[in-house]
Parts: structure tokens; sequence; C-alpha cells
């Protein structure tokens, strides 16, 4: 339980510590006049917005009037889309998390049997095969198998649509290609879990017994080689957040990362900051699950420490 | 023989008095102040120049503990201990520099005892790099006139640990401790780790540094025989406390507590080779968690009476003692009469 | 999806290690490196590695200026000027892909190493006084670390892009700040044990400073999975220097990032391909051959996993 505690508090700093980083940044380099407003605002204008944000008062003030605001919910506004930055993220986040979850499933849902089979025939073809598709699936930048997926799929082939989200089609390329690297992961880890358990003594048992091969896989040796597999994956959601701003700028993608892009494009900062507070907060919501099933899948972390 | 520190115008080396060391145990992340392990119990020792004395004991009975303790790598819990007179808790940084240079050990495990990323010269030459003053190859010299001491060629100097055996390693160990001119080396069960028939080498080579350079040992071991080939006086150790204290003769001619008499009897069963010593006496060590009161030896004893389980024997000059012994048990009397040569013991 | 951990893989944790494998390790590393697949993968980097540091002398062309009526030439195309031909095209400035492709090693190499020589020295120390000392010291060095670790890189880039616009020392202050935590976990973890072994406590025992044992004992003993670690993070920061790159908050033109020259020809990529697909190869091809002496590297000098990289 203390440990639980903990790993809560730790994660409520890391949000305040981000907040506060993204805070000073904007205020040291420049003041967020520069970026509210274009060079040809009026004077009252200026005045308007500086009383506004109290950027008369001192920082600390500031800080506090912002995180105030942040608690209840508002985290700004945006300067190039004039609307809330938080209404904004809450529209685009269904498209982000949807594609997540259907690459997340695509990738383990391949991931984890290709990585049970190079476990279970280690040593051979089939083995060297998947780790050479995780070394790839690892190794080629998302951003370029996107573009060029694109041209033979869509451009080329006519087969499925070029981009934006509208329909089944359109999910296909940028979920495969948010895949690979789930997929190499996913495999990699399930993998050298498989055979830790493998090699274990009651498996062993199991065999000895005369238990059928497929069943001590399935039934014993699957359910405890995939416990480090589910906690990683609540990591891995959680970069996948992330990891789809690429993705979803070279698929035009309307989500969470095409608008942190975009935001940035445009130097619109206030978006840009409520964005990355929001995905702090993910992130350390999904660390905090991720730690609340490992404390219930594995007993020995509730007893120690 | 027992040295009259008494009448002697310097304090020992070393000096142990009433030293204990508890620790908490815990469970979980809530403390249990209530249980502690004793893991020393009130020792009190003293080492004077070129003396050997040894402390022996099972394991678990808190010897190594006790050394850490003389090496400053652990406080104690209670107790003084002090250096040429000095409290440990009171050395100036000078004082504990010289202690530093004066003091030295050697472990038990040649393996994990060199650094396998330095070379011997270097692992041996290494103490002295806190003298000032003192060249690289002034350095170098000194670690091959050490190499040569403890029978090593001189070719093993640009070598590595893993080069050379186990009792090869310790013979680089010992060198070290050497080096910077100890007058006292702290052994820490040095030949346990080693083939029967390199020990006598090890314990010969100890004999032969003791003669050529004066240099004291407190010598810490399980094994009889080594402390037996070594060492002038012999503590006995259980459970943290010191039961018996004698002279190397006396000990073997005139063992007293029945635990004495037990580790002797295990020395003296013939054994076939590769057979591991019997324990003559059975079950285990309690632990030393919340010590009962009473000898803390009583539930292995096989002359215990009911005196034993409430009343814990004081270490001292009984009945039945040479003049240079004490011991901890109820079988014996506790004598009037204290002789005056009695090694620093404090009655 | 750069920002990732890699998962382990490799020897069971309770294999025994003998005591003097460390040292045949040493002789054999560069043996069982080269065999194989990894000996392929040596020498593909090494190519890469020094197509980068001889650019100067291999490019036919200048990387950074190009001629525009040369420009969008296809692979092959005889050059006005030179008598070599643009052997992979050029781009939409005129500039010689090829020579663009060359620089651009120069560039990614020159990233990987100052941000990971920065994270290193800067991890491996706080990791090492944390570990040595502990209490206190260790607690807020720790907390810092993990703070920092759940720091996603991509969207701390794209702030800093926004406030101070992008630039090499940016990528480099960025991934440098963030990835310095992991080095320090690491070498925490390992000093809590070395502290312990004999060799230290005697080292202690003979006088020796603090200092001297952080030095002279604890860190040659950490170097090794702290080399597994540097080679881990290489390709993860080549990835998010490539990534930082295309979204173009990273390396900013007219430098040969590769990752500038993907998304610059990313509009023309059905008809001018070449401009895209190399520079994408390239990156690709690094990070596969980084990847694999990183796999390799691990089983070698880490077999039971002490590295969570």
């Amino acid at each position: 339980m203390s440990f639980l505690l903990r790993r809560a508090v730790q994660g409520i700093a890391t949000v305040f510590l981000m907040s506060i980083i993204v805070f000073i940044l904007s205020r040291i380099t420049g003041s967020p006049l520069d970026y509210l407003l274009s060079p040809l605002a009026s004077e009252e204008e200026f005045a308007a917005v500086a009383a506004d944000l109290g950027l008369d008062k001192p920082a600390v003030v500031q800080y506090f009037t912002f995180l105030g605001r942040a608690l209840q919910g508002d985290l700004g506004r945006s300067v190039y889309f004039h609307e809330l930055a938080t209404s904004m993220i809450f529209d685009r986040l269904g498209a982000t998390v949807s594609l997540a979850s259907i690459a997340f499933i695509l990738g383990a849902g391949l991931g984890v049997p290709a990585g049970v089979a190079a476990a279970v025939f280690r040593g051979t073809k089939v083995d060297a095969g998947a780790r050479g598709m995780a070394l790839f699936g690892q190794s080629v930048p998302s951003f370029f198998i996107g573009i060029v997926a694109i041209q033979i799929f869509s451009v080329n082939l006519g087969w499925l649509p070029v981009g934006g989200r509208h329909g089944l089609a359109t999910y296909v390329l940028p979920a495969i290609t948010l895949a690979a690297y789930v997929f190499a992961a996913i495999l990699r880890l399930t993998r050298s879990s498989m055979i830790e358990v493998l090699s274990s003594d009651y498996i062993t048992l199991a065999m000895i017994k005369g238990t059928p091969r497929w069943r001590v896989i399935w039934h014993h040796a699957l359910r405890n080689a995939l416990i480090p597999v589910i906690t990683f994956s609540g990591l891995l959601l959680a970069q996948m957040l992330v990891g789809a701003i690429v993705v979803e700028t070279v698929f035009a993608w309307p989500g969470l990362g095409r608008l942190a892009f975009m935001a940035a494009a445009q130097r619109d900062y206030p978006l840009l900051q409520a964005i990355v507070i929001f995905i702090t907060v993910v992130f350390v919501l999904m660390s905090f699950i991720v730690d609340v099933i490992y404390t219930i899948l594995d007993p020995r972390v509730r007893v120690s420490s | 023989m027992p040295t009259d520190s008494g009448t002697h115008a310097a304090p020992p080396l070393v000096e142990l008095e009433n030293v204990a060391k508890t620790y908490a145990v815990r469970q979980g992340s809530i403390r249990r102040s209530a249980d502690s392990v004793h893991a020393v119990a009130g020792v009190s020792l003293s080492i004077g120049a070129n003396e050997a004395v040894g402390i022996v004991g099972e394991s678990g009975c808190g010897k190594s503990t006790l050394a850490r303790m003389v090496l400053r790598l652990l406080n104690p819990s209670a107790g003084n201990l002090r250096f040429k007179g000095t409290e440990y808790g009171e050395m100036s940084r000078a004082e504990v520099q010289e202690f530093r240079s004066t003091v030295q050990a050697v472990f038990q495990d040649p393996y994990s005892s060199l650094n396998p990323r330095m070379r011997v010269a270097d692992i041996i030459s290494e103490p002295l790099r806190s003298t000032p003053g003192m060249t690289r190859k002034a350095r170098r010299s000194r670690a091959l006139e050490m190499l040569d001491s403890v029978g090593m060629p001189a070719l093993a100097a640009d070598g590595y640990p893993h080069q050379f055996s186990g009792g090869q390693r310790q013979r680089i160990a010992i060198a070290r401790a050497l080096v910077s001119e100890p007058a006292l080396i702290i052994l820490d069960e040095p030949t346990a780790s080693l083939d029967v028939s390199i020990r006598a080498q090890i314990l010969n080579l100890f004999n032969k540094l003791r003669q050529e350079f004066g240099v004291s040992y407190l010598a810490i071991s399980h094994d009889l025989s080594m402390i037996r080939h070594l060492c002038d006086r012999v503590s006995v150790m259980y459970l943290g406390r010191i039961v018996e204290e004698s002279s190397n003769e006396h000990f073997y001619e005139n063992p007293l507590h029945p635990y004495a008499r037990g580790l002797l009897g295990s020395l003296l069963m013939p054994l076939a080779e590769g057979q591991a010593p019997q324990d003559p006496m059975p079950g285990e060590p309690p632990s030393a968690v919340n010590i009962q009161p009473g000898c803390s030896f009583h539930p292995r004893c096989d002359s215990a009476f009911v005196l034993c389980s409430s009343d814990t024997p004081e270490l001292a000059f009984r009945l039945g003692c040479e003049a240079d012994q004490v011991t901890a048990c109820h079988l014996y009397e506790k004598a009037e009469v204290q002789p005056t040569e009695l090694g620093g013991r404090k009655q | 999806m750069a920002t990732e951990p890699s998962p382990p893989d490799g020897l069971r944790p309770e294999d025994p290690v003998p005591s003097d494998l460390e040292a045949r390790k040493r002789k054999s590393v560069f043996a069982r490196l080269f065999r194989g697949s990894g000996g392929v993968a040596v020498v593909i980097l090494g190519l890469i590695v020094l197509s980068g540091i001889l650019a100067p002398f291999l490019a036919p062309f200048e990387p950074e200026f190009g001629n525009l009526r040369e420009s969008l030439l296809p692979p092959g195309s005889p050059a006005k000027d030179s008598s070599i031909p643009h052997l992979l095209g050029t781009d939409r400035f005129g500039r010689d892909v090829l020579s663009r492709v060359l620089y651009g090693s120069r560039v990614s190499l020159a990233v990987a190493a100052m941000a990971i020589a920065v994270a290193g020295i800067l991890g491996t120390t706080i990791g090492i006084v944390a570990g040595y000392y502990g209490g206190v010291v260790d607690s807020i060095l720790m907390r810092l670390a993990d703070l920092v670790l759940a720091m996603p890189i991509i969207l701390l880039a794209l702030v800093l892009a926004v406030l101070v616009g992008p630039s090499f020392f940016n990528v480099v202050l960025i991934l440098g700040a963030v990835l310095w935590a992991e080095y320090a976990r690491q070498a925490r973890a390992e000093t809590l044990g070395i502290r312990e072994r004999e060799y230290v406590l005697l080292s202690r025992v003979a006088g020796i400073s603090s200092i001297g044992i952080m030095v002279r004992h604890i860190l040659p003993n950490i170097l090794d999975t702290l080399l597994v670690l540097a080679t881990l993070q290489v390709a993860r920061v080549i990835i998010i220097e490539a990534a930082l790159s295309f979204l173009g908050v990273g390396i900013p033109p007219p430098a040969p990032a590769w990752g500038l020259m993907v998304s610059e020809g990313r509009g023309l990529l059905n008809t001018s391909w070449w401009i895209s697909v190399f520079p994408g190869i390239a990156i690709t091809m690094t990070i596969l051959t980084v990847n694999l002496i990183a796999d390799r590297l691990k089983d070698i000098l880490d077999p039971h996993g002490k590295v969570v990289g």
C-alpha cells in the first residue's frame, strides 16, 4: 500500500514539475504577449490580454493563477484557433485513442503469438525470422513507413485513401504504421519473458507429468510470461500517444498528435502548453494504473518494500 | 604468552570495551523495535604489539561484525573501541589516517577481495596512495617488494586477478595488507575459501611475516587448527559473546566451557578426505534475536542445569582455570582470588 | 514511438556466471561481435560512420548549395559542371542527394555522440554519487531522475522549438536533459552492489578517499553495462532526432539532416521519389545496424539483463 501511495505522490509531483517547467520556459523566453497577439494588434488589445493574464503581477502569482484555472479544467485558449484548449483536446482525443487502440491490438495481437512462437521454437528459423521482423519494426522510422505506404498503396495502387479520418479504410495505413513498433517491442518482450518461464522448474514438472505440450504452453507458461508484457503495455500505450504525433502528421489524422504539431507549426504556445500538461497527466495516470496492475498480479511487490 | 599490558608504557594497539552491535528487526515497512538482533553483545578484548589473538566461533556468532567494528567499517551500538588509547569516536583526521595505515585486513573471499579491473601491482600499492610523497615508481617498487615477501614472482605484478588461483590471490591480498607497514592485521577467515592443501602454505606465510615484520594479528575463524597454529591467545565466541579466553597452550590442554570442548572435540575427530567436519553438538545456534536470559549456550549444552537458564554467567576467572584463562560457565565456581597476570582482562 | 524502452533479451537470471568470465569476455567481445550478421552490421555501420567522417572528401558536390537549374533530376543524371553524375539525383533546390546523404551521416552521428556524451557523463556521475552516499542525497537525486524519465521527449522538443526555434544545440540539449536519468538509475543500482564488495571495503580500510573509491573501483566496474545502455540509446537518439527533423522542430534547414530530407521530399514522392527514399534508407540502415550491434553487445556484456534499456 505504501508503494502505491509513493507512486501516486511521485506522479502528482511529475505533473506539477511539468507544469512549472512549461510555465517557466514560456516566461523566460520572452513575454507571452509576443505569441499571443499579432504585432499588428492595438495597444488596448495588448493591455487587455496583459491584464487578463495578470502579467503585471509577480511570476509566482501568475503561476498560481494559471494553476488554479488548470485545476478547474481551463488550460488556456488557443491563439490560432481561438477556441478553448481543453475542448480542442477532448474533441481530438477520440481520434487518437481509437487509432492507438487499433494499432495496439494489431501490434500486440501479432506480436504475442510471434513472440511465443519464437520462444517455443527457439534457435530455429522461426525464431530467426521473428527476431528479424522485430528488428525491422524497431528500426524503420515510422514517418518513413508512413510516407512510403501512402505512396504505394494510396497513390500508386489506389487501394486505400490518402489520409484523414472518414471510414474504416482510413484506419488501415496509419494503424499499420503505428503498429510496427508495438509489434517489434511486444514480440521481443514476449519472447524473452516466455523463454524465462519455459525454463523454470514447474514447467519442466508439468512436462514430466505428461501434460500435452500445447496445454503446458497455453495454460501454465503463457499466463506467467504475459505479466511483464501487460505491465509494459501500459507504458507503451501512453507513449503511443506521443509517438502518434508523427503518424498523425503524416496521415493528416485529426488527433491530438496532429494538433500538437499544428500548434508547434503555428507557434501557438498556449495550445501546446495545454497539450503537454494533458499528456503528462495521461502518462502519469497510465503509469499509476500499471503500478496497480503490477501490484495485483505480483504478490511479491505487496509484501516487500 | 599473555602480555601484561597493565605495566606496559604504551597502550595496546586496539582495545575493545563491552562493545555491542544490535540491529532492529524490520517486518515489511513497519519497524518492530521490540525485536532486535544482538549480533555482538558485550565483547571486551585487547591486542598489543606483536601479539596474535584468535577468535573462534561458528558462523553467525558475530565475529565478522566484530571485525568490521574494529576496522571502523561499522559503528558499535554500545561500548568503546580505542586505538592506541584514543577512542574511535574522538579521533582527529590525522589520527584516523594513522589508524588506516596501522590497521589492515585480509578477508575471506580471494575472489572478491581484488578489483578484477586492476593490475596486481596497482592493487597492492593502492594503500600507498594516501601516503604523501610517494611517486609511481616508488609505489611500484614497494609492490614488488611485497610480492617477494609473500612468495609470489615479480612477473605477477602486471597480471590481473583472474589469472591467479585462489591461494595466489590471497597472497596478493596479504601483500596489499602489508604494504603500508601495519602494526595490526585483521584476518577474517583468511583460509576458509582455499583448498586444504593451500591452507598450510598460507598459515606458514602468516607466521613468517610475523617473525619478519613483528606484525600483530586478530585472527577470526571457525577453523580451530588455523587459530592453533597462528595465535598466542584464543577467545571463543558464541552468539555475540566471548565465553572463554585463554592462552594457546592452555586452551588445548584445558578447555573448560562446554562449547569450547565441543569445538575441540570436532577438531580431534579424524576426517576422511573430503569429509566436512562433523558438528558434535546437536542443534543449530539459536537465532540472535531477542536473546533469552541465562547462558546463551544452555539449550545445546549437555551439562546444563537449573541455574543456566536463569543466570547469565560472567566471563571470569573460575576454579579450574589456568592462570591466564577465563571462562563463562556456571559449572565452574567463580574464584575469589584474582591472579595478577591476566592479559588486560577486567574482572 | 522512439521514446521506447526496449525490452530485455538474453540469458536467464539464474544462469551462473563463472568468476573469470569477465576476463574471457573482454577478449572475445570483438570475436563474437563479428560473427555472422553481427559482422555484417559492424561493417555497414562502419561504412556509414566513415562516410560521415570522410564526407568532405567523398561527396562529389556541396551539400547545402544547389544549382536551381539542375533541380529534381533523377538518379544518374549527368551534372552540368562536373564529370561526376548526380548518382542519387537532385532535390528541389538542385542539391546533390548523394552528397547530402553523406553529410547527413555527420549530422546524425554528431547529435548522437554529443547527446549521449552529455547524458552519459552527467547521468553516471549523479548515479554513482547517489548510490555511494545514499541517504538524503540519494533520495533527492533519484526522485529527480524519476521525474525526468516520465517526460515525453518529443513534446518537450516541440515546446522548445516553438519558444526558441529549432537548432542543433536545442536537439542535443533536450536529448541530453532527458536521457541522463537512465544512466543515473543504472549507475546507482550497480553502485549499491559494488559498494559492499570486499575490495571496496578493503580500500576504505586502507584509507582511500571516497572520490578515489568512486573513480577507481566503482566506475571501471560499471562501464560495461553503461556501454550497453549507450548503444541502446544511440538508436533511440537517432530515431528521435530524425523524427524531430522531419516534423521541422529538430535540425533546421539547410542542414542535410536525414529526417529533414525525408520531409522535404514528401510532397514530391510521386515524381521525385529519390529525395525522400535515399535518406529514409540511410536512417533505416543506421538504426538497424546499431540495434543489431547493441543486441549482440548486450548478449555479451550483460547476459543477465542488468540493463533495462
